[in-house]
């Protein structure tokens, strides 16, 4: 399917669904060896009350059948306003056809239903994401660090994050 | 605990006329045995490790100098830190190098190992080995080659037949080991 009548499909039944649109070239910015700035896929923002019924729908639509949970991570923005992006890839075994979500958060306290029911990848991803922003997952069974030691305080890929020098540092 | 006959060798022939000969050929026996059979611990952290794995492989073959990697810190007198250490890694690594039986060395192989290389600015690399272990030999590069890692191992030999049983063995400085 192209981007164009995924997003209609999605569209029809899930409502509150925004897409995002491909960023302009900046003016007099060498070309991109003449390729787009950004791949032509389907880039959708999503409120994070409904990322579950999204996700049920696009994973058991027969039209759209994502299947494969690709991957999760998060951004991190301080400006114009401060907000984090969760951004989920999803790709289709059978269609071929792939398509980015993402669900703006407040940067402080923020919290995401979990995907962990329907794709199991997302274990793993969630925690990363969790370990790395902060962000919580709801619903999700096991979720703790996983690549920061238990003990460590902070979120380290966070743009305000500030590292406190331990014993292994200079 | 009971002294070995090598605590207890210099003692006794010391303080007998024509001693130091007889240290000083123990000495070189000893050295020769130890420097001719450097077992190294199996035991590789990043993408340096793929280059010691060469170094042990049929081009390089560090089995030639008597380098037998061994699966266990118990039967091992090297370490080679072949990678970055991150800190969730750095206890492992004391505990590691405490199982290892004396006389042990260490090899630090590579910048990360050597002071943290291309992450010096992350949260979560150890700024360099000798932040938890004594380092005997330190080899720059990224990674380096099996020709530096093989430099260094013959440069490790003649540290090793500097070493004598009428002194103790000379430690790297451990000032910077807190």
């Amino acid at each position: 399917m192209t981007p164009a009548s995924l997003f209609s499909t999605i569209r029809t039944h899930i409502s509150d669904i925004r897409e995002i649109p491909a960023p302009e070239a900046v003016a007099g910015a060498p070309a991109h060896e003449g390729k787009p700035y950004r791949d032509p896929l389907l880039f959708v923002d999503c409120p994070a009350s409904k990322w579950l019924d999204l996700a049920r729908f696009l994973k058991e639509d027969p039209q759209l059948d994502f299947d494969f949970l690709l991957m999760v991570t998060a951004a991190d923005y301080l400006a114009p306003a401060p907000k984090m992006d969760v951004i989920y890839l999803l790709f289709s075994m059978k269609h071929r056809h792939k398509m980015f979500v993402k669900l703006s958060v407040p940067r402080e306290g923020a919290s995401v239903p979990s995907v962990m029911g329907l794709w199991k990848t997302a274990d793993w991803q969630e925690r990363e994401v969790y370990d790395m922003y902060g962000i919580r997952f709801d619903g999700h069974l096991n979720l703790k660090r996983i690549l920061m030691w238990d003990g460590f305080t902070g979120w380290p890929m966070r743009k305000d994050y500030v590292h406190i020098p331990d014993r292994y540092d200079d | 605990m009971e002294k070995s006959v090598l605590d207890r060798l210099p003692g006794i022939a010391l303080n007998m006329p024509g001693g130091k000969v007889i240290i000083s050929t123990a000495d070189y026996f000893i050295n020769w045995s130890r420097k001719s059979s450097i077992w190294p611990m199996t035991f590789g952290l990043a993408c340096c490790a793929i280059e010691m794995m060469g170094s042990y492989a049929s081009r390089f073959d560090f089995d030639r100098f008597g380098v037998i990697p061994r699966p266990t810190p118990r039967q091992s007198d090297l370490m080679i830190i072949a990678g970055t250490v991150v800190k969730k890694m750095a206890p492992m690594i004391e505990r590691l190098y405490h199982q290892m039986p004396e006389p042990r060395w260490v090899i630090s192989m590579g910048a990360c190992a050597n002071k943290g290389g291309p992450y010096y600015d992350s949260y979560s690399v150890c700024k360099g080995v000798d932040k938890i272990i004594p380092v005997d030999i330190y080899i720059p590069g990224c990674p380096p080659r099996p020709e530096a890692l093989q430099y260094g191992m013959m440069e490790l030999m003649k540290k090793i037949e500097k070493m004598s049983i009428a002194k103790k063995p000379e430690l790297p400085p451990l000032s910077r080991v807190r």
